[in-house]
């Protein structure tokens, strides 16, 4: 009966010590590191990639920046030559009214409209006015030519209106492109606002991530002590206290 | 040449002639007005280009020699098929 006893109490006594040993031994969960390292990683992988496309669209950014400069200079330098040829054009209209002889008159005539030169008949004529006994140079034209006049004269009516739709289209074009420039700053403000959350976001799953692989490796340790001496005379007495009574 | 015939005639030499420079179109209605009031003779003009000053021309009815004539007179130069306006 007492080495029954005493078997059992040795078995208890392995038992308890294996279990102890199972409970104070750290548990190291590697399955669970390998993935939180690959997660990092694959984050970082992204990162790169995202860093990467970034790079790419702001050197075509830079590309086409250039490009607006080139073409702005181009609207600059088209409207010095918008300037200069409305001053030519005052200047010509200017010179016309300053022929002073009929001869100076015959020959600009001449340059404007070449396909009268060879008219026969055409040129400057003196008609005399009987009533107002007066005479006065007219000149003579082949009747049917006065459409070149007419022509010219609708033309330039309908070119101005032209201009000035082309002024007004010009000023739309101003407006939307302002408006386009500030949507422009508006994307590109929501853009940073997005890197900044994106880059705090990734910096703290960094820092936590580490945290959480150093405790993965290193666990807390549960330490089980073995009861106090009193606890244990204590415990003792209890249960003979109870055998007894049973 | 009746007319109708003769307004359709005109009315196409027009948008010959509205391909013209504006001042060589103006002498090829000269001439065109100048050799029927003469004649009447009347030529069907083609081949015009935008702001050209030459354009053919083929001759329909009436005194073939008004074409030149008027031609000359109004310093155009014709050649048996074309008419051409001093433009330089």
């Amino acid at each position: 009966m007492l080495k029954k006893f005493a078997i059992f109490a040795a078995l208890v006594a392995v038992f308890t010590m294996v279990a102890l040993a199972f409970i104070t031994a750290r548990y190291i969960d590697k399955e669970e590191i390998l993935r939180v390292q690959n997660e990092m990683s694959a984050l970082q992988q992204s990162k790169t990639e995202i860093e990467a496309y970034v790079e790419t669209l702001e050197e075509q950014k830079k590309e086409l920046n250039k490009t607006i400069v080139l073409k702005t200079k181009n609207i600059e330098a088209n409207k010095v030559t918008i300037a200069k040829l409305e001053k030519e054009r005052l200047d010509n209209r200017l010179k016309v009214r300053q022929l002073r002889t009929e001869d100076e008159l015959e020959k600009a005539f001449a340059k404007a409209y070449p396909q009268l030169v060879d008219v026969r008949n055409f040129g400057i004529t003196q008609i005399e006015d009987p009533e107002a006994k007066v005479t006065l140079p007219f000149y003579v034209i082949p009747a049917w030519f006065a459409q070149t006049f007419m022509s010219e004269h609708n033309e330039l009516l309908f070119f101005k209106k032209e201009i000035k739709e082309y002024k007004a289209n010009e000023k739309l074009y101003g407006t939307i492109f302002e408006l386009k420039d500030e949507v422009f700053r508006l994307e590109a403000e929501k853009s940073s606002a997005f890197k900044t959350g994106y880059d705090e976001a990734y910096t703290k799953y960094e820092l936590l991530n580490k945290d959480y692989i150093k405790l993965l490796k290193e666990p807390p340790v549960i330490e089980v002590k073995p009861p106090s001496l009193w606890m244990a005379l204590g415990g003792t007495a209890l249960g003979l206290a109870l055998g007894i009574g049973i | 040449m009746t007319q109708q015939e003769i307004d359709q005639l005109f009315n196409a030499n027009v948008l010959e002639i509205d391909k013209l420079n504006t001042a060589s179109g103006s002498m090829i209605i000269a001439l065109i007005q100048g050799i029927e009031s003469n004649g009447p003779a009347y030529i069907r003009l083609s081949g015009a280009v935008n702001e050209g000053h030459r354009v053919n021309y083929e001759h329909i009815s009436g005194d073939a020699s008004l074409v030149s004539r008027v031609g000359g007179s109004l310093g155009l130069i014709i050649t048996d098929n074309s008419i051409e306006t001093r433009h330089a």
